[in-house]
C-alpha cells in the first residue's frame, strides 16, 4: 500500500505504485476561475473557505478577532497562488488548512511565548444569546479543555473532528504520518475525556 | 470458554483503536479501515454499541463548541483584494517566464559564441596539425623514414 507523505508546500506526494497518481481536488475548478480573474468564482471561494479557515484559526488561537486577521491573510493567499497553482500536485484546501496552521503558529509564538498553557485565559468563543446557558456553558468547558492540550494534539483534533477531514488530508495539512496522526488524535482525545470527565455521560 | 480466533481480538482491538482516535462514527474513520471495521460491527452489535457510545459521548460534547462566524466587514476586504492579488501574481509569473527564457537563450547565445575562445591555447596549439611549408623540409620530411641507418665501418675490411 502507498503511504502519503508530503513537502514543505504542503503538497502531497505517495511513495510506493500509486506515485504517479494525481490528486483529485474537489475545488480546482473553482482554482483555475480565480486564477483567470473571474469575480464570481472569488465569491464563490471566500463563501467555501472563509467560514471554514476562521473556525480553524478560532479553535487553534482561541480568538475570533485574531482568528479573523489569520483567515483574511490565508485567501488572500490563495488569490496569489491560484494564477500558478500546479494543479493534480496537492488538494487546494490541504494548502490552505496548512497555510492557516502556520499562520496560527507564528502568532501563538509571537504573542504568546508562553506556550499552550497561556491559551486557557484567552479562549473567548463568543457570545450566543440565542442558545440556552446549559450549551454556552459546555461549549465553554470543551474550549477550556482544547486550550490546554499540547499544541500538535488540538491541530490533530481540529482539523479531524471540527474541519472534517480524512486522515491522509489532515496529515498532510499537518506534515506528518497517518500514523503519527492517529496517535495523536487518541491521546488528544484522552485528555479530553479526562478534562471533561464529569460531563462525559 | 472457547478462545476467539486472533484475528477478532485484532478487529475488535483496531476499532476501538479508531473509536478513541476518530470518534464513535465510522463514516469519519480512514478509508483503509472502514469496510473491515464495519463487519466487525455488524457481526458484534453488543460490543460494538458499547465501544462507539463510550466515543459517541465526547464527540457531542464537543460539538458543543460552537466557532465564529466570519463577519461582514472580513468577507467584503477579502473579496476586494483578490483582482490586485490574482493581477499581481500572474504579472510576477509572466516576468518570471520571460526573464527565465530570455536568460536561457541569452546564455546559449553566449555559450555558441564564446566556446572557441574558451579553449586553452596550449591545448589548441597541441591539438593543430603542424605543416612543412618550403619544398627543403617538404623533402626532408618525405625522406625520414627512408634514411639508411650510418653503420660503423666493417673491422675485417680495416684489417
Amino acid at each position: 500500500m502507498s503511504r502519503p507523505v508530503t513537502d514543505a508546500l504542503g503538497r502531497i506526494h505517495s511513495e510506493g505504485p500509486a506515485a504517479s497518481s494525481r490528486v483529485d481536488d474537489p475545488d480546482a475548478d473553482l482554482v483555475r476561475r480565480v486564477g483567470a480573474g473571474d469575480a464570481l468564482a472569488v465569491r464563490a471561494l471566500t463563501a467555501r473557505k472563509l467560514p471554514r479557515l476562521t473556525a480553524l484559526a478560532a479553535r487553534v488561537l482561541g480568538d475570533a478577532a485574531e482568528a479573523e486577521d489569520v483567515a483574511q491573510e490565508s485567501l488572500i493567499r490563495a488569490w496569489r497562488q491560484a494564477p500558478v497553482w500546479r494543479f493534480g500536485e496537492a488538494r487546494f484546501d490541504t494548502w490552505l488548512h496548512r497555510v492557516t496552521l502556520n499562520l496560527c503558529r507564528d502568532r501563538l509564538r509571537r504573542v504568546r511565548p508562553g506556550g499552550p498553557q497561556d491559551l486557557e485565559s484567552l479562549v473567548d468563543p463568543g457570545p450566543a444569546p440565542d442558545r440556552g446557558l446549559e450549551a454556552r456553558d459546555v461549549g465553554d468547558r470543551v474550549a477550556a479543555a482544547m486550550a490546554i492540550l499540547p499544541a500538535r494534539q488540538r491541530e490533530a483534533v481540529v482539523l479531524c473532528h471540527y474541519q472534517e477531514m480524512g486522515n491522509i488530508q489532515a496529515a498532510a495539512a499537518l506534515g506528518i504520518s497517518v500514523e503519527a496522526l492517529e496517535s495523536l488524535l487518541s491521546r488528544g482525545r484522552r485528555a479530553l475525556r479526562a478534562a471533561l470527565s464529569d460531563l462525559v455521560a | 470458554m472457547t478462545p476467539r480466533p486472533d484475528s477478532l481480538v485484532a478487529a475488535e482491538a483496531r476499532v476501538r483503536q479508531l473509536a478513541e482516535s476518530f470518534g464513535g462514527d465510522p463514516a469519519r474513520w480512514p478509508e483503509a479501515d472502514r469496510l473491515g471495521a464495519e463487519a466487525w460491527i455488524a457481526a458484534h452489535p453488543a460490543e460494538a454499541r458499547h465501544l462507539l457510545d463510550d466515543a459517541r459521548s465526547l464527540d457531542r460534547l464537543l460539538f458543543a463548541w460552537e466557532a465564529p462566524r466570519p463577519t461582514e466587514g472580513v468577507t467584503k476586504r477579502v473579496q476586494s483584494a483578490a483582482p490586485v492579488q490574482v493581477r499581481q501574481s500572474r504579472r510576477r509569473s509572466w516576468v518570471l517566464t520571460l526573464t527565465g527564457g530570455a536568460a536561457l537563450a541569452a546564455a546559449c547565445l553566449a555559450g555558441i559564441v564564446a566556446a572557441p575562445r574558451l579553449v586553452d591555447p596550449v591545448v589548441r596549439a597541441a591539438a593543430a596539425p603542424v605543416y612543412a611549408s618550403d619544398p627543403d623540409s617538404i623533402l626532408a620530411e618525405a625522406m625520414t623514414p627512408w634514411e639508411a641507418p650510418v653503420a660503423e665501418p666493417a673491422m675485417e675490411a680495416r684489417s
